[in-house]
């Protein structure tokens, strides 16, 4: 007697498992890939460029949107208040590097009052912080 | 009891394996977990330059010898108040910092001058051999 095979009926959740596989690769790529930063309040488009050093953004990151609105580590701030901030810093003889994040629309107009500000607060090494134009 | 007596026949069915847990949620949760790194990475390659801070002290002081680079707003350049091509002021800058390494160069863009062009700027000197570049207000 010839029976038809049983209909082989596969677990609901045995064909999810490649995708799973996959989901999990990418997410330990963008886990290990990326860096997280912390959000700014407002986006700062980056002058590019192809020289200077690899940097990291970690801390004591000045913002500076084209607007000309300020935030210092993520926080915005009024200008006075960055100044202030940074002073209260440098005050204790602490070597302070700020790492400068600048729109690339900002003139020199509203930047370099800022630089001078920035080393009668003190500041002894800035950073301007660019992005690699090659992609 | 036999095939041939009437009786239906029993068919065995495989075991089948059992998930303990339904592989759903966990997918819900990586998924999300996905979309969060995805959305909060960045994949920017930043780059540091370096800008000279010079002391309180030396702000106002006229320095001998240093080069003063004008940046226009319409791109023009001129260099120690000699109009002159971007080129042409690049080789000169180099001429100068071949024979002395360590001589100033002071640029001082217009108000209205981008930081791309800055910064284009300092790259530029940097590429021709400046190495004391100096970014002043006009």
């Amino acid at each position: 007697m010839k029976l038809p095979a049983p209909p082989t009926r596969k677990d609901s959740d045995d064909h999810l498992i490649p995708l799973i596989n996959i989901v999990f690769l990418l997410l330990i790529f963008f886990m290990l890939a990326g860096a997280l930063s912390r959000p700014e309040p407002f986006s700062v488009e980056p002058p590019y460029s192809d020289e200077g050093q690899a940097a990291t953004v970690d801390e004591w990151v000045l913002s500076v949107a084209a607007d000309g609105r300020f935030a210092l580590d993520g926080e915005e701030l009024l200008r006075d208040a960055v100044i202030d901030r940074i002073e209260q810093r440098t005050r204790n003889g602490d070597d302070l590097r700020i790492k400068l994040r600048a729109d690339a629309d900002l003139n020199a107009e509203l930047l370099l009052p800022l630089f001078d500000d920035l080393r009668d607060a003190g500041v002894e090494r800035l950073t301007l912080l660019t992005v690699a134009s090659g992609g | 009891m036999s095939a041939h007596g009437g009786w239906p026949m029993r068919i065995e069915v495989p075991a089948r394996r059992r998930n303990l847990i339904s592989l759903t949620p966990l997918i819900d949760v990586v998924f999300i977990l996905l979309v969060f790194f995805m959305l909060a990475s960045s994949f920017l390659d930043w780059r540091g330059i370096s800008l000279n801070m010079p002391p309180v002290s030396e702000v106002g002081r006229v320095h001998d010898g240093s080069l003063e680079l004008r940046l226009g707003v319409d791109g023009s350049v001129s260099l120690d108040g000699e109009a002159v091509s971007r080129d042409a002021a690049l080789r000169r800058v180099g001429a100068a910092v071949s024979t002395e390494p360590d001589r100033l160069v002071i640029v001082r863009p217009e108000g209205e001058v981008r930081l791309q062009t800055m910064v284009e700027w300092l790259e530029a000197l940097s590429g021709a051999g400046a190495t004391n570049v100096s970014l002043r207000q006009g």
